[in-house]
């Protein structure tokens, strides 16, 4: 996460709520910036969570969540922030945002709760959400961090769906629990397997840079 | 004795943070592009598993877990359940573990800093190493179990990343699609190690 | 900012650390009675689930059928009742400790009338990655098995996880505990699947003690086997003594 230098603070003052850059800041990590495919952060989670749609639709939302607010808490305070310790306030701003989301999970989504188990909790360790904080956060005011929070976390949910849609469907014929295919699919045991989200991952990464041209040696 | 044995192997090949949890994945791929520098961070991972997940094991069990302030023999502290502070107390235990063993290897070990410094910081952000201390709570170890479970943990990781470095190496010379060179193969490979380590469940120890 | 100085540095850190210990707790009381329940319906689901269909019932019904169906008694190895409340004996708990010492809780389900209908166990044991669970329910002439629910929270997905499907759970239903002597004995899950479904159902209907097994999760069939040993065995002398009833 750290291989990132710090990036430009962009320039406030005529600059509207949504105005094109902040809408850049929602777009970008869409696509061109995307913090899986691109970027290669948060790659825990997106293979541990895609075996169907259900629970990665409630981790990209936790994720968003999140990345969104703990990046607009930490730009909030970031004047404050002594920095030899920085890293330590980030994990404790972090860690208390997602213990919250984690027990609204277990008080209100039981079932999806128990699938997602520790990767909830992993999402502290998640690169995207203290490599937004470090990289973006702690050198911009609290609306463009939330704005960039929110994009990052939306374009990692993105992939989430990607890879889930592609893992339930082969994996055990269904959408959303709903079957498709019909009782005479037999589930690709591969699809299901983590192992198999490392090739969907693969092939999207493929995919994607074939379209954008962007090549790496 | 056997116990400790079974989970050490069993957390290596088994249990393994990469190829069965997935976890830690984000400095697995960005730091394996070469051994040298793969085997110097597995070293550092070993490291902070084999003391971070006993240490919180000593946290968990002696002040966060239901009950476990009763040592304090304080009867209003001895029902008390602070297991919700978990997470909080882990990772603010693996930072400063970190930040310390960052600051002993640059005072008294100055080449081995010049090779693993750059590595040490994100060791605190590295899932595997969060996700030793979140497992080792979930299951019923003691304190030496779960010594060697984190130590196990940290080799499997370990053996995981010098592997995939030394794949990494020989696969420049090959002819891969441009679009997918890079991370789009190492994926791939990933996956293939994956099946491969997939094997070691028939293991019974 | 100035180079900030120590003392400043240590009440920032008491100030950020009291302020989210504060939030945490706050947020951890006010969602407890909710979690709680959460964990309690689960339990009731699984309980009720070895003899009705509980997939289409709303939270509200499974709470009456329970309250009204279902009694929990404690009793010890040697089938002595024990003087306690059920919602104290935590079953994962009692696994750790040698068998003869369990404190083993019993699920009565009774009908209309007040007659025992079913007697619901409860399972405990380790699969391959982590612990395992079920219930299993016995018909009054303590032999044959009504139905059985079982879960896992860390099996490999596809493989070992399937263990919670019910089409697994439906291979144990007829299921005998008992051998022609009347000795207690464990259903053993087969290596190896017939082919899932009505299949593997019909490939052992002849077979009283066996079920067909979950291909590529040998280990957690291991587990699975285990685990029905275990607590059957723990269970002998409550099941003869109701026998005897």
């Amino acid at each position: 996460m750290s291989t990132e230098s710090i990036e430009q603070p962009i320039k406030q003052k005529s600059e509207p709520l949504f105005g094109k850059k902040n809408r850049k800041l929602l777009s970008n990590p869409l696509d061109a910036d995307n913090p899986v495919t691109v970027q290669i952060l948060g790659i825990c989670s997106a293979l541990a969570v895609t075996v169907q749609m259900k629970p990665a639709l409630f981790m990209a939302v936790g994720v968003t969540i999140i990345v969104g607010l703990s990046s607009f808490i930490i730009s909030l305070m970031r004047n404050l922030i002594p920095n030899r310790v920085r890293i330590i306030v980030q994990l404790m701003v972090a860690a208390t945002l997602v213990v919250i989301i984690d027990q609204l999970f277990k008080a209100y989504a039981y079932d999806i709760s128990k699938q997602l188990s520790v990767y909830i909790s992993l999402i502290l360790t998640n690169c995207i959400l203290l490599g937004r904080i470090e990289a973006f956060a702690m050198g911009n005011k609290p609306w463009p961090s939330l704005l960039d929070g929110i994009g990052n976390g939306a374009g990692y949910g993105a992939i989430l769906m990607i890879t889930a849609v592609f893992r339930e469907l082969l994996g055990s014929g269904s959408l959303f629990g709903y079957k498709l295919l019909g009782s005479s699919y037999i589930g690709n045991g591969v699809m299901i397997l983590p192992a198999g989200a490392c090739f969907v991952i693969g092939l999207v990464v493929w995919m994607q840079r074939a379209r954008n041209g962007y090549r790496e040696e | 004795m056997q116990s400790i044995i079974s989970i050490f192997v069993k957390s290596v090949f088994v249990d393994n943070m990469i190829f069965a949890y997935f976890l830690g994945m984000c400095t697995f791929i960005a730091i394996s592009k070469e051994v040298k520098a793969a085997f110097s961070l597995g070293v550092a991972v070993i490291v902070a598993l084999t003391v971070t997940v006993p240490l919180n094991w000593i946290f968990y069990h002696y002040f966060l877990a239901e009950g476990a302030l009763a040592w304090t023999g304080i009867e209003a502290l001895a029902t008390i359940d602070l297991s919700f502070l978990g997470l909080l107390t882990y990772i603010s235990i693996i930072a400063a573990f970190i930040q310390l063993l960052e600051m002993i290897v640059e005072k008294y070990y100055p080449s081995l800093y010049n090779t693993l410094g750059i590595f040490l910081p994100l060791l605190a952000v590295n899932c595997a190493i969060l996700a030793g201390s979140l497992f080792m709570v979930g299951r019923p170890y003691n304190l030496a179990e779960a010594t060697a479970y984190g130590a196990g943990s940290g080799v499997g990781w370990f053996l995981a990343i010098t592997s995939l470095a030394a794949l990494r190496e020989k696969i420049k010379y090959s002819n891969v699609p441009a679009p997918l060179r890079g991370v789009g193969i190492t994926f791939i490979l990933i996956g293939l190690m994956a099946f491969g380590y997939l094997s070691f469940i028939g293991f019974t120890i | 900012m100035p180079k900030p100085t120590n003392s400043y540095i240590l009440i920032f850190m008491i100030t950020l650390s009291v302020l989210s210990a504060v939030i945490l707790a706050f947020v951890s009381e006010s969602l407890k009675p909710a979690q709680i329940a959460n964990i309690e319906l689960e339990k009731k689901k699984s309980i009720l689930g070895t003899f009705v269909d509980v997939s289409q019932m709303s939270k509200e019904e499974i709470n009456k059928l329970y309250a009204t169906k279902v009694k929990p008694i404690v009793v010890s190895y040697d089938a002595k009742s024990l003087e306690l409340k059920e919602s104290d004996v935590d079953v994962s708990e009692e696994y750790r400790k040698e068998l003869k010492e369990r404190k083993l809780p019993v699920y009565q389900i009774m009908n209309d009338k007040g007659e025992l209908e079913y007697s619901v166990l409860p399972l405990y044991g380790h699969g391959l990655y982590d612990d395992i669970w079920g219930y299993v329910a016995i018909n009054p002439d303590m032999k044959t098995i009504n139905g059985v629910v079982l879960d896992n929270k860390g099996e490999t997905p596809g493989l070992g996880a399937r263990m919670s499907e019910k089409q697994i759970a439906d291979r144990y239903k007829g299921k005998s505990i008992r051998d022609d002597k009347g000795q207690v004995v464990t259903i053993v899950m087969q290596k190896g699947e017939r082919g899932g479904g009505e299949v593997s159902i019909k490939a052992f209907e002849n077979e009283p003690h066996q079920v067909d097994g979950l291909s590529g999760a040998t280990n957690t069939a291991k587990g699975i086997n285990k685990m029905f040993e275990d607590y059957l065995s723990a269970y002998t002398a409550y099941l003869n003594l109701e026998l005897k009833k």
